[in-house]
């Protein structure tokens, strides 16, 4: 038994360890002819559906000097948009993180009815399109929604405002922190927390010591992924802006305006930082399952 | 045992098992308060506002020329991207998880960018390279191919989008199975590629299906990517969502919320199929 | 289990089936990563025989099956079935059949459709027509006694139940040598021995030359005709059950085939002495010398004293069988340990006389 499991060395994916004849490949994988054709594949694929675009932000963005780069951030509107959408973000982020700790405990901790149906519910917004998540809430809060005829009398303004995107951004952003914590605690169990109890220690000593370390890389997984959507959601807030220049205008509702009004050059500019934001949540996120692939719950799609 | 006792002596069933873990009234309480306030009651708004158009109202805008080419287009290009990002998904996940190659990490992690990448900031990109100036639409452009602004344009955002779904979730399936299973095949006489079409490829079915469904009910609500390179002709390249910011800019709320309905509609059919297969394969094969 | 299948390889006796072949293999050798899993076996199996390869963990019986099977390549030396080289044959041309520790069935195909794989997948021309493809699954699950549960999948079946179709379906493509990894490694005792008996049935039925990998010394000695014992990548013994216990090449053969005890002795002037005594045992011409003989606890019996080698009782201890009893060589350090039966009682201190019944002397190493 164990010298089996000792033997997958013998079957190495790569066909480089065996000698020279053709017939002596393993037989558990295909030849190198067909490898090098599905590798070449690949590589075209990806390279041109998700490399190139990658790229084309940057050389747009630089393609007229760096000093036309550093001036679409001096603009005043571009700077209240980066503005908005790092508020935007602040006020998102910790919502759904502390939503996210709680439902994953309610969750992965206890066991009650309705169970699996109440994770559908969570994951429910993404399978909304961007779009109508943002219309939900024009239906609710807009000049004709339900609660219009209320906010306007109070004059408290939630659609085209603030409060609107800030809404919009948590409800597309929602599940992000739950879905990854809750297989994660589900995998790791009671104990840990049942030895801390029958020590001695109280239900919230028990979380901060024992829980919060064991899900810590888990958590930043799921709040990098929620800032990263947060901070570039285009659909959701741009039903709720009201594309107030300099007011409602987040910085991918501000590269909108930038490139349809031909200004190229600044909308990939400001593309540019996100595109940034975006590869370092990949590189983050990426370190975070090479590192600690142990306490991040098995992967699957968003 | 004992929890089992307890359970059964209130005069009502315990709604949860008992636990030592303190905090699920509090955990439980905010969850559901969460839930309902961010995600239920706003969803809830749109379907009480969906029964007062009714069904024929449903009906008369789901027919009216404009949106029923919005909806097939959204849901053509969306299937005919997901399909296409099946295949190469499949691909890429065998390659990711089955060859060693220099630089596999890097581009296992590239895999994910669709994810990361703000949509605008996809859309004009992909609008900038696939335009007739563009690094590829100048490729086409001499053949008289327009890429941008065409129903093909609107299929390769879609692809974008798509691509991370149907590689995610076969990945993980690639990476278990059973080298027994291929050693088996071949001792039996059948071929390389006998053992990936009858042994290998049959139990990736389920999760390729799943990848594809989930990559389809994203694609076709998808905005952000796919508004920069449509072109957003009526009749012609204007996709469903599109056609509801439209409404909404119009205060066409009933239009805006009927069309939101029918993409709901269909979304959360998907998803419900998507269980059945999950149901499915587990019952009938012991795994997803 | 009695009723002979007719077409299924015919006669109730351990006829040698038609088209199985005897197995060769001379010089094999393999290194991973520098270090030598094999190293020089040779080994030859008559058409029809049942050989086991038993040896420990880490001893290169798998790899050695796998090298015959085809899945995998040895660094040095040849295979061959019957008289034709099979070295650098693929696996699929070997045209064996294997049964896999976890039996790798097919999960998403029904029992029916996992024996009918192997002759589904040939070539057109050589692929039989579907009535006799049924035909043939159907004699299968009769050999194995599955009969009635062709439509179930895998995951609707028991471990034994397993093993079984993972059989018939190796025997499907009726292949020239049958080759089985641990077969019953994976289930638990009871049912481990039955198939050991339903195992050896089937193969005097269907009198393939078949070769199977064990950890368990019980499984090899009552299942096999012959037994090859590996240690360290290297062909220890190979001989009849009866040849490798009464007659173990070498003290590991001895130690892994049960528990033994070893006594330092000093060959001096043709006399073998231990702790300065002659005991009755010929040295056979073993060399001068530090040797050991080598005892099992059930060849050594207790007397009174005065007679054989002078003792004391140092413990002793209830068993399922009888008695342990363990006793110091006087004058000396050296423990042995005996098996009595359960009437003889001891007490500790006791001066005994010990008769060694059988003693195997080996050079010291």
């Amino acid at each position: 038994m164990s010298e089996h499991s000792s033997a997958p060395a013998s079957i190495p994916a790569d066909v480089s360890g065996t000698t020279g004849r053709a017939a002596r490949h393993a037989v558990t994988t295909e030849s190198r002819l067909v490898q090098g054709v599905a590798l070449g594949i690949a590589f075209v694929f990806l390279a041109l559906f998700l490399l190139l675009p990658l790229i084309t932000v940057f050389l747009e963005a630089f393609k007229r000097g760096f000093d036309t780069y550093l001036a679409a951030f001096s603009e005043p509107d571009a700077q209240s948009a980066i503005r908005l959408t790092l508020t935007v973000a602040a006020i998102a982020v910790p919502l759904n993180l502390v939503f996210g700790v709680a439902a994953s405990w309610a969750i992965a901790k206890f066991s009650f009815p309705g169970k699996s149906f109440l994770i559908t519910l969570i994951d429910l917004p993404f399978s909304v399109s961007p779009v109508v998540s943002g219309l939900v809430f024009v239906l609710l809060f807009g000049a004709q929604g339900y609660f219009g005829p209320f906010l306007q009398a109070h004059n408290i303004s939630i659609i085209f405002a603030l409060p609107g995107i800030v809404i919009a951004t948590v409800f597309v952003t929602f599940p992000f922190v739950a879905r990854e914590l809750i297989p994660l605690m589900q995998e790791q169990g009671n104990t840990d927390e049942e030895a801390a109890l029958s020590l001695g220690a109280s239900g919230f000593t028990t979380f901060r010591t024992v829980t919060l370390p064991n899900i810590r890389w888990g958590l930043l997984y799921g709040v990098l992924l929620c800032n990263a959507r947060a901070m570039g959601e285009f659909g959701a807030v741009a039903v709720v802006s009201g594309h107030i220049r300099g007011l409602t205008n987040t910085m991918p509702l501000h590269i909108e305006i930038l490139y349809n009004e031909y200004n190229i050059a600044a909308a990939f500019a400001v593309a540019s930082l996100l595109a940034l934001l975006a590869l370092i949540t990949l590189a983050a996120k990426s370190i975070l399952e090479w590192r600690f692939a142990d306490s991040l719950a098995g992967r699957g799609g968003h | 045992m004992a929890a089992v006792a307890t359970a059964r002596e209130g005069w009502l069933p315990r709604f949860r098992q008992k636990s030592v873990i303190p905090g699920f009234g509090l955990a439980f309480g905010y969850t559901l308060v969460y839930l309902g306030i961010i995600v239920l009651i706003p969803l809830g708004g749109l379907i009480l506002r969906a029964s007062g158009i009714g069904l024929s109202g449903l009906w008369n805008v789901a027919t009216d020329p404009r949106v029923a080419g919005a909806l097939k287009l959204s849901f053509g290009t969306a299937l005919l991207a997901a399909v296409f990002a099946a295949v190469f998904g499949l691909l890429i996940a065998w390659v990711l998880t089955r060859y060693r190659f220099p630089g596999r990490r890097l581009i296992d992690a590239a895999v994910d960018l669709p994810f990361a990448l703000p949509t605008a900031v996809a859309g004009i990109a992909l609008s900038a390279l696939y335009a007739q100036n563009g690094l590829i639409g100048s490729i086409f452009a001499p053949y008289g191919i327009k890429i941008a602004y065409t129903p093909v344009g609107i299929f390769i955002a879609l692809v974008f989008v798509s691509v991370p779904f149907t590689v995610r979730t076969v990945q993980p399936l690639i990476a278990e199975i059973d080298r027994e299973q291929e050693e088996a095949s071949a001792t039996l006489g059948a071929s390389r590629a006998q053992t990936i079409w009858r042994v290998l490829l049959p139990p990736l079915i389920p999760a390729i299906l799943t990848g594809l469904a989930l990559a389809f009910a994203r694609a076709v609500g998808e905005y952000g990517s796919v508004i920069f390179i449509a072109g957003n002709l009526p009749y012609i390249s204007e996709i469903a969502p599109l056609l509801i910011v439209i409404k909404l800019e119009e205060f066409d709320y009933t239009g805006a919320t009927a069309i939101a309905t029918l993409m709901l509609a269909i979304s959360f059919s998907i998803l419900l199929l998507i269980n059945l297969i999950q149901a499915w394969s587990r019952k009938r094969f012991g795994y997803v | 289990m009695q009723t002979p299948s007719p077409g299924v390889a015919g006669t109730r006796s351990a006829a040698v089936q038609a088209g199985t072949v005897g197995i060769r293999v001379s010089g094999i050798g393999k290194e991973f990563r520098g270090s030598k899993a094999l190293d020089g076996v040779d080994l030859a199996i008559h058409p029809g025989e049942l050989i086991a390869l038993l040896g420990p963990s880490g001893s290169g019986k798998t790899t050695l099956l796998r090298i015959i099977a085809g899945l995998e390549f040895a660094t040095t030396g040849s295979v061959f079935f019957g008289t034709e080289d099979a070295t650098h044959l693929t696996v699929q041309q070997r045209r064996v059949g294997f049964v896999f520790q976890h039996y790798a069935l097919f999960k998403h195909l029904t029992v029916a459709d996992n024996i009918a794989y192997g002759l589904s997948v040939r070539p057109r021309k050589e692929r039989p027509p579907q009535a006799a493809i049924r035909r043939k699954v159907q004699e299968l699950l009769e050999l194995v006694q599955l009969d009635g549960l062709d439509r179930r999948y895998p995951a609707q079946l028991s471990g034994g139940q397993r093993q079984r179709v993972a059989l018939a379906r190796a025997l499907a493509v009726e292949p020239r040598v049958l080759l089985l990894d641990e077969p019953f490694g994976a289930l638990d005792a009871k049912v481990r021995k039955d198939l050991r008996r339903w195992l050896r049935d089937i193969h005097d039925r269907t009198g393939h030359t078949t070769i199977f990998v064990t950890h368990d010394q019980d499984e090899a000695l009552e299942l096999a005709d012959r037994v090859a014992i590996l240690a360290n990548g290297r062909l220890e013994q190979v001989g009849t059950p009866d040849e490798i216990y009464e007659k173990p090449a070498s003290p590991f053969v001895l130690s892994f085939l049960g528990d033994t005890v070893a006594l330092p002795v000093e060959v001096k002037g043709g006399k073998v002495l231990l702790a300065g005594d002659p005991l009755d045992v010929d040295p056979e011409g073993a060399a001068e010398g530090r040797a050991t003989i080598y005892l099992r606890p059930n060849e050594v019996t207790l007397a009174p004293y005065g007679t054989g080698i002078p003792g004391i009782i140092a413990s002793q201890r209830r068993t399922v069988n009888g008695r342990r009893v363990e006793v110091r060589v006087a004058f000396s350090d050296v423990l042995i340990e005996v098996e009595v039966p359960a009437e003889q009682t001891w007490s500790v201190n006791d001066r005994v006389g010990l008769h060694l019944r059988k003693a195997r002397l080996f050079p010291a190493d």
